[in-house]
């Protein structure tokens, strides 16, 4: 197991003005201290740096740098979460203006758990990294009936539909869901992204679906390769 | 029907921790140990610990259904391995309460994700307390009459269908239970636990 360490965005001095650092706010996302990223995202807005900049040059590298250490078992759970929060700071304040630019999300996601399963956890926090990986996401909570994703993702034309699931006897319900979204004849506009403690790569070959997320790490590594794979268009 | 108040559980930090993954509690930092302090005791504070049981007489275990008393019929790949010489089961509902839904939607509110994630856990951590204080009661009164507990099994668990929740919760009075069934077979208050134990004449 080697310390993953932190990738410094390649030319990021000629995308800041002179004497600009981003190392502060680095470190600030990577041990979650979300005031302090507030007030530098700030710093930098008002210093007239593209937001897409501060979100790709001054964010994501500690947000990046605790996926890594949470892939390898270094930190856990509160750790990202802690990260996440600060994540979370910076990017309220970068998302309007990137909208202002006309950027558009990776991609719209509509996420919940399956029917019959009460537990929210989990989901809460992959729907917590996939904002902050950039997607739009819709959250549709617990206990979630299949009509109820086919109606969300029509409305919303999602790109995306992640089921959780942590009973063994609910995870039925990630094939059901996926059934009912064929028998809709959305399959081929959405992609489907699983996960659970009681779920595998086998699972999810098993009934249809187009990623596995292990974790909420790889949840959003998943959805961002489904995202770059084809799919029919939404009329 | 008969009712029991579990009345030491406990709600630790170390648990809280442990479940995250952290092996040496020394090195979690401070910030992430005063957060799982603040729910662990939160989550003491409001729980409200209650369980509802019966005894229920088993007509038969035949393959892997067994019959009671009245009829009732439940499918699990476990019921001949654990009730088979059982003469009664207990069916039970237990929760901790209706306060630890209504913190985890404040939560969910204020956006307090770290908060959300140990107060759920320490919700697990007493309901699964709650249980055990339950458990041991039940061990009591199965001693008295020459009988020992066998495993819990619940539907929703051990290849037991979820959807026989429904016939499960048939089996208590209506309206007497501090547990709802919703009609995805899921329950409320969340933080709850149905399930039964077979009576074994001991040997």
């Amino acid at each position: 197991m080697s310390e993953p360490r932190l990738k410094i965005p390649e030319g990021w001095e000629e995308r800041a003005p002179e004497g600009w650092e981003w190392s502060e706010l680095w470190e600030a996302v990577e041990v979650g201290k979300h005031i302090f990223t507030d007030e530098f995202v700030r710093k930098a807005i008002d210093t007239g740096i593209n937001p897409r900049t501060i979100l790709d040059d001054g964010l994501f590298p500690g947000f990046n740098l605790q996926g890594d250490r949470f892939t390898e078992q270094i930190i856990f759970i509160p750790e990202m979460l802690i990260t996440a929060r600060a994540m979370k700071a910076g990017l309220a304040l970068i998302r309007p203006l990137l909208a202002a630019q006309a950027e558009k999300p990776i991609g719209v996601f509509v996420m919940g758990t399956v029917l019959g399963d009460m537990h929210d956890i989990g989901q809460s926090i992959v729907a917590i990294m996939l904002e902050n990986a950039g997607f739009q996401l819709t959250n549709l909570g617990t206990d979630v009936h299949p009509d109820k994703f086919i109606e969300t993702i029509k409305e919303l034309k999602a790109d995306l539909v992640g089921f959780s699931a942590l009973l063994s006897t609910t995870v039925y319900y990630q094939k059901v869901t996926i059934d009912e979204i064929e028998k809709a004849g959305l399959r081929d506009n959405v992609k489907i992204l699983i996960g659970g403690a009681p779920t595998t790569q086998d699972w999810a070959d098993e009934i249809g679906a187009d990623g596995w997320g292990r974790d909420a790490v790889q949840a959003v590594k998943q959805a961002k390769r489904l995202i770059a794979e084809p799919r029919t268009a939404w009329a | 029907m008969e009712t029991f108040t579990p009345q030491e559980i406990t709600i630790a930090v170390e648990p809280l921790l442990r479940i995250q993954g952290y092996r040496d509690l020394d090195k979690v930092r401070a910030p992430i140990k005063k957060v799982a302090a603040k729910m662990a005791a939160r989550a003491q504070q409001l729980a409200e610990p209650i369980a509802v049981y019966r005894k229920v007489p088993i007509k038969s275990v035949d393959g892997n259904s067994v019959t009671l008393g009245a009829g009732t019929v439940f499918h699990s790949e476990e019921f001949p391995r654990f009730l088979t010489g059982c003469g009664e089961v207990v069916v039970f509902v237990l929760t901790i309460g209706t306060a630890f839904d209504a913190e985890v939607q404040a939560l969910i509110e204020e956006d307090k994700i770290l908060e959300l994630l140990f107060f759920e856990n320490a919700g697990w951590i007493g309901v699964e307390s709650a249980t055990k204080t339950f458990s041991r009661h039940l061990q009591a009164m199965a001693r008295q009459q020459g009988c020992q507990l066998t495993r819990r099994l619940a539907p929703g668990y051990q290849n037991w269908r979820l959807e026989e929740q429904a016939n499960f919760f048939s089996l208590f009075e209506t309206g007497a239970l501090p547990v709802r069934l919703l009609e995805s077979c899921a329950m409320l208050p969340k933080m709850s636990r149905s399930g039964l134990y077979g009576l074994k004449p001991s040997l």
